[in-house]
């Protein structure tokens, strides 16, 4: 028993130890801190992540949550950096270096080279006198009073406090950047819909009667009840042999109404859109997602080598419609 | 005089050579410094535990700060705890040590060391630094030591600072830092206390807690008087400045090693420090005298042990 609770005493002691060095840093956190978000919203280049060990681990975290988070974000091993790597670096980036000491070799070295680029740099460390924050543009103090590890073997309160700036630094991007939740939705294809984006188009492709189909020579408005029927807001256009002749929107019949009121007796391909986008249903739905948003489209007709139809995907399907959740936890309404 | 800066690392709580006669032993002050100071980003001299600064008389401190200023000639800075059983006492002292250094023209780095509580309350306290901050060109570092306070005459409500007290002493920018001994609860209040100075630095007065949890600033080391290449190495590791690559196969065991012997030789020492380690010091013919201002404890049948532990080793 008395083991047990000099262990608890010890893990609240760390826990106390390393809340207490994140504490510390709301003090120092300062004017630099707002310069290096601007530097970072002014940036056309990407946020670079740098650190050697530890550091290293804590500048991967936080380049996924710059990356998740709207900021394009890379992170660079400053062993590798100088073997060629390096070459990633453009005059546009912008270099977050993580040492607490602010003199670890590798990264220290690597400091002329980045400026050289025209990269800015800045210095996530707790000593404001080392070689890494001389050289930087930047300062941010991320230095604690203590480690939690006996004979601070490994860092620990020390790493802590550099993840939680990286944190606060994503955070208040994020609320700059007015990243929104579809913007999230777009960063975050885990859980189900991540199951669902990388999947096959074949597997979840509405075929056979779901598929609003109509022939060329079909009017304007037995078109209408196709999509009407099939609720997709368009309907394919086909012509002998199931081959794609075009696509008939809600789209295309609003403007065709606003020029001419008597179009209900019109055949369809007078109206559709003859050139569709289109999409083969071994392709991966990611990609089906990726060619519907750069289009500004919501359908997308699959078809094989002889554009023959094969089937059609809404966009809201694809990402799981009302029933979406955000990694398979919240829903989002 | 250089900037004020406090240094990061290392402070070796030097012992006292004193001869048979109770004076200042020159040549082993001499020896002893010759073998820290390589090693130490601070010296403190006349510290309450290791330096028996409560046994020295006024001369004797001044002796002690002529001899050492000499030696160390500036390539570290000298911590010199001042206090005495009252304030005027303290006072005198300033005035009589700084005579030493501006007679002897010193221009290497110098902090006071005080604890306060040994001659003032925690009322008054501020007014009481901007006052002494008057009569000094140099600036202080604050010892907070309960067990100091409470093995004084004084009868105090308190051992410790109060942490609204430091907080308002950290406002006057003659004081520097503090070195700490105390419960981790506490010294984590007064870090926030004095979060608004950047430049405070709060050093582990207790080599123990640093081995333990490592305060970023530096140790106030006993030990380091008699194997400061170890300590220093440690401290450097758990600092963070060593330009070793943390991550190397080695390193990690290394440092875990160094650390076990220090912890095995705190066992050894823990007991009497001064005396012990006075008896090693001598026995390895570094000091010409183990002669202390108060015998705590005899332990003539353990006089060795540290010695022979030191040998065993082979530690510088």
């Amino acid at each position: 028993m008395k083991k047990r609770s000099r262990l608890l005493k010890q893990a609240r002691e760390v826990l106390q130890i390393e809340a207490q060095g994140i504490l510390g840093l709301i003090e120092r956190i300062g004017p630099e801190f707002e310069q290096a978000v601007e530097m970072i919203l002014n940036s056309k280049g990407r946020v670079i992540l740098a650190g050697i060990g530890k550091s290293g681990m804590v500048g991967r975290k936080i380049t996924a949550t710059l990356n998740s988070t709207g900021t394009p974000s890379l992170f660079l091993h400053p062993a590798e950096a100088v073997h060629g790597d390096l070459g990633v670096v453009t005059a546009d980036d912008i270099v977050i270096a993580i040492s607490n000491s602010g003199y670890t070799k590798e990264l220290v070295n690597i400091l002329p080279s980045l400026k050289s680029l025209g990269a800015k740099i800045i210095a996530f460390s707790g000593d404001s006198e080392s070689p890494l924050a001389k050289e930087s543009h930047l300062f941010i103090d991320v230095g604690v009073e203590r480690e939690a590890c006996p004979l601070g073997l490994t860092p620990t309160t020390s790493t802590t406090a550099a993840l939680a700036m990286g944190d606060a630094l994503a955070v208040v991007l994020i609320n700059r950047r007015h990243f929104n939740r579809k913007d999230f939705k777009r960063f975050h294809p885990g859980g189900s819909l991540g199951d669902r984006l990388s999947s096959r188009i074949k597997d979840v492709m509405l075929t056979g009667d779901q598929i609003p189909l109509v022939h060329k020579d079909q009017t304007v408005e037995e078109a209408i009840f196709e999509i009407d029927r099939k609720r997709l807001g368009a309907s394919l256009v086909v012509g002998d042999g199931h081959i794609l002749r075009g696509i008939v929107t809600d789209g295309d019949i609003r403007r065709s109404l606003l020029k001419r009121r008597d179009i209900m007796g019109l055949k369809v391909e007078k109206i559709m859109s003859k050139s569709p986008k289109m999409i083969d249903e071994e392709k991966k739905v990611a990609e089906a997602v990726a060619l519907m948003e750069h289009n500004a489209i919501t359908v997308l007709p699959i078809v094989d080598r002889e554009k023959r139809v094969r089937g059609i995907v809404h966009l809201h399907g694809l990402l799981g419609g009302k029933g979406f959740r955000l990694n398979g936890s919240r829903k989002i309404t | 005089m250089e900037a004020e800066k406090l240094p990061k690392g290392l402070i070796v709580d030097l012992i006292t050579p004193l001869d048979d006669t109770g004076g200042i032993d020159n040549e082993g002050l001499d020896s002893l410094l010759e073998k820290v100071l390589p090693y130490a980003e601070a010296i403190l001299l006349a510290g309450p535990q290791m330096g028996e600064g409560r046994g020295l008389g006024l001369e004797s401190k001044i002796n002690l700060l002529e001899k050492a200023t000499t030696i160390i000639q500036g390539k570290v800075p000298i911590f010199f705890w001042m206090s005495e059983d009252s304030v005027e006492g303290t006072k005198n002292v300033i005035v009589r040590l700084e005579d030493v250094l501006v007679s002897s023209r010193y221009k290497g780095m110098f902090f006071w060391i005080d604890s306060p509580l040994l001659y003032h309350s925690n009322r008054g306290l501020y007014d009481h630094y901007e006052d002494l901050a008057l009569n000094t060109r140099y600036p202080f570092v604050l010892y907070n030591d309960p067990r100091l306070i409470k093995g004084s005459k004084r009868p105090l409500k308190r051992n410790n600072i109060r942490t609204k007290i430091l907080k308002d002493l950290s406002a006057i920018g003659k004081i520097k830092g503090l070195i700490f001994r105390g419960s981790l609860t506490r010294v984590n209040n007064y870090q926030k206390a004095v979060s608004t100075r950047l430049d405070f630095r709060i050093y582990d007065g207790d080599e123990a807690g640093f081995l333990e949890h490592p305060s970023l600033s530096g140790v106030l080391s006993i030990g380091a008087n008699i194997a400061p290449r170890i300590w220093s190495t440690v401290t450097r590791a758990s600092l963070g400045m060593l330009n070793e690559d943390r991550e190397e196969r080695g390193y990690l065991s290394q440092i875990w090693e160094m650390g076990k012997l220090l912890k095995d030789m705190m066992q050894i020492y823990n007991r009497s420090p001064v005396w012990i380690i006075k008896q090693a010091l001598f026995h390895l013919k570094i000091i010409g005298s183990p002669g202390c201002t108060a015998v705590t404890e005899p332990l003539y049948e353990k006089n060795n042990l540290l010695a022979e532990f030191i040998s065993k080793h082979d530690i510088e």
